[in-house]
């Protein structure tokens, strides 16, 4: 730094200066002398004297540069001030900094602390699921080899004999028209004998009382073999087995012993009808049950003990074969009961086990590829079990494990079903036996649409059809664009049409997805459907009703799809409601693809008004004797399609929904197909009933809904009574009764078709609907069906129907399919 | 901690070719009796400029070199006989090597590769220009990224740690558009004693919110007061400032705009002149032209031609650390001494740097008067 000040200039040296220097030096310093001591104590030289004079800082500009000592100094404390300022300010910015610097600080060793901890869990979790996987990765084992299956017994191979089925039955009396007359004798006495004879008596189709003209002759033995055998001979043993010789000419039915033709039953039972065992939880205590009899004491089951130790699952294998071993049949059942598969060994107590197995849902693992199950080739067991060699029983576990769980479930469901539906009691077992019979005979029953069940009896004295009609005041049913449909001739469905196909085209569906072999029947719901384009040849055209080419005016005309036209039933329920019966049935007029109206009359107290609307087609008022609900599914001889459409008296729906609907079940005609959805829902630890707004729904109320007729047939005969025991006891419930039986038959869920949510009439008032205790007997009825069928059947879906073009932009020449829906 | 972090965060934007084209080379400390050939130049102090080939050329070349060259060519002293040359100079554009600029011309050393060796002589007795050296962040790097062997650098804003005095030259910065001839404006007879300007000293400039160089520029608010003395400093420069804005920045950018700068620039007694980026600056010859008193602020700069000027008698040059105590310092300065200093660097810019000619010509002045000292010696 160079600060240049003022520089002083060298005096000049003279004489006369000089002279003049002294003088003045002694002027000045007296004139100093006098100033201070007349006016200051201190000398006038010091700084202070100098300060003093200086009245003001500012005027002293020191250093000649136009700025006073003043305005430099005020102008450095002005600076000094802002810096002081500033430094300030960053010494509290610095301090907050600190602050947060010392907060993290702090907060480091915790972070860390936690960092470690959760590497450790994430460690340990790696390595529990590292144990996991041990565990479930069952080893495999190796097979036996035959040398090392060492069982003893009689062999239970199906004896192959001289004789076959058709050798020991005489057609000539099973002619197809005979519809198999049946003899039922019983050969020895006692009670059992005498139960199962009235059985038999009570579930044959078709009774004789002559032995010689009979079909069939069903001959109850217990465990005797009788001396002379005659053909079309059935020898039902209840009692012990009893070897056959090889030209035996009867047919046997028994547990064990059995050649190629004879049936293996198990009819030593008790014949009390259990409640189902719930199908939900899947696992049970032990994985594998397995009782191994004396005739397999060489077993060795050291191989199954093993992997079952290693992966930790429990198991019971009960060797019977040793002394102080509980056995016997309750022991089994119990230990039947606490597993979820069963493995059976072939023995003398094969079927005995196996139907156990069945009866509480354990899934049979036959570790045999040759014993015989019942009606194997008309049950589809291969649905309910699974069969190995015998050879590879070290390898059961490893099998029965990869199993996905809901295929477990599915097996127990249908074991359970086969269960029910062919062995449950006695009556169902004769049932059974017969039915079978008749489908290796290719007999069909004696069947026309009345039967003594369903026969509808007329309400008018003798006709069904009211005496006075009213003329229904025609309402324009179409729009100025195109009709709804065309008013054809009324066609009943073809019925009986698969009286010897069904033993063999649809015997796999009869035994196996609808359960009911029993009778011939009226119609089939999933029957063949015709391939595309029959409807354009000669001899496959009748009955087609083919759309032309184009939009909704073309769709107008035609019922098109994929079968031959057929129209619907209309089945209305009325109790005590008779003006807003009328103007559902005024609504009804005029209405394409309607064959008739079947109009349930539950009013059991009074009679009828004569007069009613008068339809283009026939409305028929059924007689009834209980103000029962279960009247409206019941498959009254009066209804002639296959298409039921259930209705109550107070919907109010437009017409073209219920074409829609019509068409849409066409294509689903195993389903409910209709308009008011509901659904089941879980709130806390129970399963209520729900009617709120929803877009997953499980059921469609059959209040408005198109019902195959089959479906009417499996509720009235085919489901558990107690269910319409308890509808009848409730007033209520029906509907959802239906819903469970159709998702429990076809294991999908019913279509909802358009938008429309609430149907109801405006003026219609009276309504069950309305009181309080309505939903709460409806949640108790979704709660008691499950415990009946052993689990809930619903199932969700979560879209609707509508017509192709509905909400699609068309272009000029194309019309919409319908105006609304 | 803000600057750490800033510089950081920049910093992770650095692609990694930059480094890759980093030549570092030391440079010999040479002399001119070590680095200089005189014998080429004991008859005539020729100057000889090697060509330009089209294949370097990348991009058109800087407008301030196609000047300085201009002006070599038109005068006396060029020839394009290599072997009658004293002097010599390169076609290729050296005059900015800062990496990052758009300007940087790649290609430098394989122009010298291509040149005649016996020529290039490793560069003896070349003169190269430069003006811009080093490159974010501190910009403090004078390597200019190609073998300068023995040439002689007239450069720009050199720190005197790496200045290889008087052997290297030391530039001034100035604009492209510095007038490229100009008259001399002293003989004009202006007023010698001019009286005081309104304000004592200002500054309007950019304050850089981080990074080097902001250090004094960020402590020139304190010395504001609003009359006579005028520290106004922004904060935008570069697209991300806001990024980097502090509290007061709002404050500063409003203040900034009430104060035009040529107004302060030729009504201020005093201008300061701190260092930016690099230790020179545009700055320095503004307040020389405009008569303003430079007050330069930038510890370790070789002031421009320091070999043949005497600054402490034109400008007044303050350690970085002092910068708080200058309005006192200025205060003090007497009248006598500001016109003093107001003469001397009026005369100073007049004489040596008013125009690029000027420039030019006193950088082979300098060579000529070395040249010229040492056969005086050499008779001795």
């Amino acid at each position: 730094m160079a600060i240049r000040l003022n520089g002083f200039r060298c005096p000049l040296s003279s004489l006369r200066v000089l002279a003049f220097l002294v003088i003045a030096i002694f002027m000045i310093s007296s004139i100093i002398i006098y100033n201070s001591t007349f006016f200051e104590q201190s000398p006038s030289w010091s700084p202070q004297a100098l300060t003093g004079r200086i009245e003001n800082v500012d005027d002293y500009d020191a250093s000649c540069s136009g700025y006073s000592v003043g305005r430099i100094l005020r102008e450095q404390k002005r600076i000094l001030a802002s810096v002081r300022s500033e430094l300030v300010e960053s010494q509290t910015k610095i301090e907050e900094i600190r602050a947060v610097q010392e907060e993290l600080q702090r907060l480091i060793p915790q972070k860390q602390l936690e960092l470690s901890a959760l590497e450790g869990e994430i460690e340990a979790a790696q390595r529990h699921l590292e144990e996991l996987r041990e565990i479930q990765n069952v080893r495999v084992f190796l097979p036996y080899s035959p040398l090392q299956i060492k069982s003893s017994g009689a062999t239970l191979l199906p004896r192959s004999s001289s004789l076959s089925f058709d050798s020991v039955i005489d057609y000539s009396l099973c002619s197809i028209t005979s519809f198999m007359p049946v003899y039922v004798e019983a050969i020895t006495n006692g009670d059992m004998e005498k139960e199962w004879s009235v059985a038999f008596r009570n579930v044959a189709p078709h009774l004789t009382e002559e032995s010689d003209s009979a079909c069939i002759k069903i001959r109850i033995t217990n465990g005797v073999l009788p001396t002379e055998s005659v053909s079309n001979e059935i020898l039902f043993n209840i009692g012990e087995s009893f070897g056959i010789a090889d030209d035996l000419k009867s047919i046997v039915v028994q547990s064990s012993n059995l050649r190629s033709f004879d049936f293996a039953l198990q009819v030593v039972r008790t014949t009390e009808k259990s409640e189902p065992v719930p199908l939900l939880p899947l696992y049970r205590e032990n994985l594998i049950g397995l009782v191994i009899g004396s005739n397999h004491k060489m077993l060795d089951v050291s191989s199954l003990e093993e992997s079952f130790k290693k992966a930790n699952h429990n198991r019971i294998i009960q060797k019977c074969y040793q002394e102080k071993t509980e056995c016997g049949p309750e022991i089994t059942k119990r230990i039947y009961a606490s597993s979820t598969f069963c493995i059976i060994l072939e023995s003398d107590d094969f079927l005995d086990n196996f139907m156990t197995s069945l009866e509480v849902g354990c899934v049979p693992v036959v570790l045999s590829n040759t014993q015989q199950l019942p009606f194997q080739g008309l049950i589809d067991w291969r649905r309910a079990t699974y069969r190995l060699p015998i050879a590879r029983l070290p390898e059961a576990h490893f099998i029965v494990r990869s199993f996905e769980s809901s295929d477990i479930l599915e097996m127990r469901r249908m074991g359970r079903v086969y269960y029910d539906s062919y062995f449950a009691d006695r009556e169902t077992i004769a049932r059974s036996l017969l039915a079978a019979l008749r489908h290796k005979l290719l007999i069909p029953t004696k069947e026309t649409r009345s039967s003594l069940r369903n026969q509808a009896k007329p309400l008018f004295n003798s006709t069904f059809t009211p005496p006075k009609g009213t003329v229904v005041p025609v309402q324009p049913n179409y729009d100025d664009e195109y009709l709804l449909g065309p008013l054809e001739s009324r066609v009943e469905s073809t019925s009986f049409a698969y009286n010897f196909s069904e033993f063999q085209l649809y015997s796999y569906d009869t035994w196996n997805t609808i359960f009911s072999p029993h009778r011939s029947k009226e119609f089939i719901i999933n029957s063949a459907e015709p391939p595309a384009e029959s409807e354009f040849y000669e001899d496959t055209r009748s009955g087609f009703r083919p759309i032309e080419p184009g939009s909704g005016v073309e769709f107008s005309k035609a019922l098109g799809g994929n079968r031959q036209r057929e129209q619907f039933t209309v089945v209305l329920l009325t109790y005590e409601r008779d003006t807003i019966l009328a103007g559902a049935l005024e609504r009804l007029h005029q209405l394409p693809y309607l064959n008739k109206v079947v109009v349930v009359w539950n009013n059991i107290h009074r009679e009828p008004p004569e007069s009613w609307p008068s339809l283009h087609v026939p409305v028929e008022f059924v007689r009834v004797t209980e103000n029962s609900l279960n009247n409206r599914f019941v498959p009254w001889d009066r209804i002639e399609t296959e298409a039921v459409l259930s209705l109550d008296d107070d919907i109010d729906l437009f017409q073209q929904e219920f074409v829609l609907a019509f068409r849409v079940w066409r294509e689903n005609r195993d389903r409910i197909v209709g308009f008011p959805a509901r659904y089941h829902a879980r709130y806390g630890d129970a399963m209520y009933y729900n009617s709120n707004h929803t877009c997953q729904m499980s059921m469609i109320l059959t209040g408005a809904a198109f019902i195959h007729k089959n479906y009417l047939s499996a509720y009235t005969y085919q489901m558990p009574a107690v269910i319409r025991e308890h509808v009848d006891s409730i007033k209520n419930c029906e509907d959802i009764a239906m819903n469970f039986l159709v998702s429990h038959l076809t294991r999908k869920p019913p279509i909802k078709t358009t938008s429309r949510w609430n149907l109801k009439c405006p003026t219609c008032t009276e309504s069950l609907f309305k009181e309080d205790s309505h939903f709460d007997k409806r949640h108790e009825c979704i709660r008691m069906f499950t415990k009946i069928y052993g689990y809930n059947p619903l199932r969700f879906s979560q879209f609707r129907a509508d017509s192709i073009l509905f909400k699609t932009k068309v272009p000029q020449n194309h019309q919409k399919c319908f105006k609304f829906a | 901690m803000q600057n750490v972090r800033t510089v950081l965060a920049i910093g992770l934007f650095l692609p990694g070719a930059v480094w890759a084209q980093n030549v570092h080379i030391e440079r010999q400390p040479c002399k001119m009796s070590d680095c200089f050939d005189f014998s080429r130049c004991s008859s005539s102090k020729k100057l000889y400029i090697h060509p330009m080939e089209k294949r370097f050329e990348e991009q058109p070349q800087s407008q301030i070199y196609t000047k300085i060259l201009k002006h070599f060519q038109e005068s006396d002293h060029y020839t394009d006989d290599p072997n009658e040359a004293c002097i010599f100079l390169l076609g290729i554009d050296t005059t900015d090597r800062d990496i990052r600029s758009q300007n940087y011309v790649k290609n430098v050393p394989e122009y010298i590769d291509s040149l005649d060796p016996a020529v290039w002589n490793n560069g003896r007795n070349h003169l190269i220009f430069n003006f811009y050296h080093g490159t974010f962040p501190d910009y403090d790097d004078h390597n200019l990224n190609f073998d300068t062997g023995e040439a002689m650098i007239a450069r720009a804003s050199s720190s005197d740690k790496n200045f290889l005095k008087g052997f290297d030259i030391s530039l001034p910065l100035f604009h492209e558009n510095h007038p490229f001839q100009i008259e001399s404006q002293l003989d004009e007879g202006h007023t010698k004693n001019e009286g005081s300007r309104k304000y004592l000293v200002s500054f309007k400039g950019k304050r850089y919110v981080y990074g080097i160089g902001s250090g004094t520029r960020n402590l020139v608010h304190h010395l504001h007061n609003g009359e006579d003395i005028v520290m106004v400093t922004t904060c935008k420069h570069n697209n991300d400032w806001q990024a980097y804005q502090d509290d007061r920045c709002q404050g500063d950018n409003n203040e900034y705009d009430r104060w035009e700068y040529d107004d302060l620039l030729s009504n201020s007694t005093f201008c300061l002149v701190p260092r930016g980026r690099r230790l020179g600056s545009f700055r320095f010859l503004e307040t020389l032209r405009s008569g303003c008193i430079p007050v330069v602020i930038s510890d370790s700069w070789v002031l421009p031609f320091s070999e043949t000027i005497d600054w402490n008698s034109a400008v007044i040059v303050v350690a970085e650390r002092d910068a708080l105590s200058i309005p006192e310092l200025l205060m003090s300065t007497s009248r006598r001494r500001v016109n003093e200093l107001r003469e001397s660097a009026r005369e100073v810019y007049d004489r040596y740097l008013r125009s690029i000619q000027v420039i030019s010509d006193h950088v082979l002045k300098i060579i000529s008067k070395r040249i010229d000292d040492h056969f005086k010696q050499q008779h001795r």
